[in-house]
């Protein structure tokens, strides 16, 4: 149970097919298309509709709209694709609330383990990358259910509703699990996440936000 | 895992002591803040006696007595990028009388002791690569200095 390799990836098409190229991701199943992060510089980003797939990454960038009342899902989400230089749209992420396709579906991101762990492996959101603390207005602002980034897991099935609640992202205390035990060879664990944004929000103009995996080996 | 220098030769390393007198008597790991601890891919013919973690501080946690053992890490991955790196060590043994796990936490400058039910360690499910235990000894879960 030496330490597995990692890598994240996510669906660049509407297709919600399984990710069968494993670490290298490619076409995929059902016509679905994986891309692998490149974790020192893309960047995952929630914008607003006016953000159009394969924009310049070094053009002009449409954040999203706080509303008059009531809450927003991000519109869309995107892959800010360095190597690229393009904003990669990722079309099933979020719910039917959302501004592209996401809903009930499975295949959205992955996080492949080339080989087994010794626990669950989690999903959290942290501060920045000490994880020293999630208290940042973008979680909740030291209130873990009010973290505007809401994720599910979907290893094991999809959500079961097109308009999922989700599980609001906020350091050790409110995250998810990707799947229901310690892994016991190499698999692809699969999520899908989404930003929501209520009328009385409030940004931070410094945030670090982290997405964090966190897993056992031995 | 802020990373403390020592010049003490097991610091980070875990030793396994077998029961019986005939060798090997011990299994001792590489540092398991640089490389796989390597537990996980070991067989031991024979059960555990005592199990240690040593410190870089001159100090050794002890297990022993238990019905089972298990080390494992703790690592982190950013989406953000970085490599990954070992958040904490887990040293754990399972109590010989009752199913309860004794499980020490070793992270950034603190150690932390506490007690899960057998089966549900790890976010209330189980863990992976336990290792049999010699049970007759006195159980032990402390913090000495090493010898």
């Amino acid at each position: 149970m030496a330490k597995p390799n990692t890598t994240f990836l996510y669906n660049n098409t509407a297709n919600d097919g399984a990710n069968s190229g494993n670490a290298s991701g490619g076409a995929g199943d059902l016509s679905s298309n994986w891309v692998v992060i490149d974790l020192a510089n893309d960047k995952l980003m929630f914008l607003d509709s006016q953000q159009n797939d394969g924009d310049a990454r070094t053009g002009a960038k449409y954040p999203v709209i706080i509303p008059d009342s009531g809450d927003l899902e991000a519109p869309k989400t995107f892959v800010d694709d360095y190597s690229a230089g393009v904003f990669d749209q990722v079309p099933l992420a979020g719910t039917t609330a959302g501004g592209q396709n996401g809903g009930d579906t499975q295949y959205v991101f992955a996080v492949y383990f080339d080989g087994p762990t010794a626990g669950i492996p989690y999903l959290e959101a942290w501060d920045d990358n000490t994880h020293a603390a999630a208290n940042d207005a973008f979680l909740g602002a030291g209130t873990p259910a009010d973290s505007t980034l809401k994720a599910i897991t979907t290893t094991n099935g999809s959500p079961g509703a097109a308009t999922w609640a989700g599980t609001p992202l906020a350091g050790e205390t409110s995250r998810i699990s990707l799947d229901t035990a310690a892994l016991a060879a190499a698999k692809n664990l699969y999520f899908n996440i989404k930003q929501v944004v209520p009328s009385t929000f409030t940004p931070e103009e410094n945030s670090a936000v982290v997405l964090t995996l966190r897993y056992l080996y031995s | 895992m802020h990373i403390a220098q020592s010049n003490y030769h097991l610091a980070w390393r875990l030793r396994a002591r077998f029961a019986g007198n005939r060798p090997p008597r011990e299994y001792i790991s590489r540092d398991v803040r640089h490389a796989d601890p390597g537990w996980g891919g070991e067989v031991f013919a024979r059960p555990i006696r005592r199990l240690e973690f040593f410190l870089p501080t001159g100090h050794v946690i002890v297990l022993a007595g238990m019905r089972r053992y298990n080390f494992f890490a703790e690592a982190v991955q950013n989406l953000s990028g970085g490599r990954t790196h070992v958040a904490a060590c887990w040293l754990c043994g399972h109590l010989p009388d009752r199913d309860l796990v004794e499980m020490w936490r070793i992270t950034k400058g603190k150690i932390i002791r506490q007690r899960k039910p057998f089966g549900r360690e790890w976010g209330g499910t189980a863990i992976r690569g336990w290792k049999a235990g010699a049970v007759g000894a006195a159980v032990e879960s402390r913090i000495r200095e090493a010898a």
